[in-house]
């Protein structure tokens, strides 16, 4: 008898879950382009000590579109101008920014455009894609949380890490790692 | 053979010179050259080999110093007079002096620098920054001061080689060829019983 109510009260619980999150899904459903004041692209490679490099772009545009029925297809493209990188030491933006790692001059323009998105949680899903910089297209995988959604406005927090040297990026390893950690506020505006 | 005596240098000793030569000459060029480069990846790549250039050089001209305080120095010949004695000895001091004072402010130079550019002796041994102020103002300062120090050490050198070449071509005397055999392989042919007739020196 225990047992079956137990059953009972799981699959309640599920059901209400998964209307709330249909609900918030009908709520955010739409096709979005990014507001770069309200987001920001940081970077951080990590050094074998202090603090290694952070930064930021300052110069990016994207959209963004959820479905209203199906999570699993939405979608994602932003576009990254790496010669606005900033890290607040103007020598490291001249490295940065120069041959040595992303070549702004010569490829002025990183993309990303996802190519699946699985939803894993309520305001969480898993994006993949592909990344574009330096000339390369590589798949990297990102995390993606739902952080707000304010009348036509949606915020997320994306995360990912992934090796620099697939970009040909790999300046200063070892003391710098072969690594970039990305994290990454989009804010985007419905349409 | 290994340890002076009062008339030479050991091999060690003469070891010790010859390296930290070699060392300074690759130092000083590398120092020169990278300094007004364009941010790149082969300046980055020289600013890394100049640290640990230059921590390798601290390190031997430390155990230098103290091989020295541990053995007896060679006497200079009796022929120079007392100003040459002093300016010997003087340019010697500088010399151990610099070796020991320009390292160190290149190495406050890297840890007074708000890159904050870690440090990987010859990409094997993490060597952590100084405890000194960091900021560009003190970046500038140690920065100004290495290579101001660092260019008297090279003209102090330049100093001690032309006395070096002056004892050997013009006076004659054996001060530069005693730092390029220990005293002991100099004196092994003299002393073969083969060769009579040689001057005992």
């Amino acid at each position: 008898m225990t047992r079956w109510a137990l059953c009972l009260l799981l699959l309640a619980v599920g059901l209400t879950e998964g209307a709330a999150q249909d609900q918030l899904l009908e709520q955010a459903a739409g096709r979005y382009a990014i507001l770069p004041e309200n987001s920001e692209i940081a970077f951080h490679v990590p050094a074998i000590a202090g603090r290694g490099i952070q930064g930021r772009f300052t110069d990016f545009d994207g959209q963004f579109v959820i479905d209203r029925r199906d999570v699993a297809r939405s979608e994602v493209a932003i576009a990254i101008r790496p010669g606005s990188a900033a890290t607040g030491q103007e020598r490291v933006d001249r490295f940065v920014r120069g041959p040595s790692v992303f070549d702004a001059e010569r490829y002025p323009e990183a993309t990303f455009r996802s190519t699946a998105v699985a939803r894993t949680g309520p305001q969480t899903a898993i994006v993949e894609g592909v990344l574009t910089a330096r000339g390369v297209s590589r798949p990297i995988r990102l995390t993606a949380t739902l952080l707000s959604l304010r009348g036509r406005d949606a915020a997320f927090e994306v995360a990912g890490e992934l090796p620099r040297s697939w970009f040909g990026m790999q300046a200063g390893v070892p003391l710098y790692r072969d690594l970039v950690r990305l994290s990454v506020i989009v804010t985007g505006r419905r349409r | 053979m290994l340890r002076n005596t009062r008339d030479g240098y050991g091999l060690v000793a003469i070891a010790f010179h010859w390296t930290i030569a070699a060392l300074f000459v690759v130092q000083a060029g590398l120092g020169w050259r990278m300094s007004d480069m364009e941010d790149s990846l082969l300046k980055f790549s020289l600013y890394q080999w100049h640290k640990s250039f230059g921590l390798l050089i601290l390190v031997l001209a430390l155990m230098r110093l103290g091989w020295r305080l541990a053995n007896p120095v060679p006497a200079l010949p009796d022929t120079l007079r007392p100003w040459e004695k002093r300016a010997a000895r003087a340019t010697h001091y500088l010399l151990y002096g610099g070796l020991i004072i320009v390292p160190l402010f290149g190495w406050a130079v890297v840890s007074a620098s708000p890159l904050d550019v870690p440090t990987l002796a010859f990409y094997l041994v993490y060597v952590p920054h100084l405890p000194v102020p960091v900021g560009e103002a003190a970046e500038a300062t140690f920065a100004a001061i290495h290579g101001t120090l660092a260019t008297i050490v090279a003209a102090v050198a330049l100093l001690h080689i032309a006395a070096a070449l002056r004892h050997h071509f013009w006076l004659g005397d054996d001060v530069l060829r005693r730092m390029l055999r220990p005293l002991a392989a100099r004196r092994r042919p003299a002393d073969s019983p083969a060769r009579e007739g040689a001057p005992l020196d």
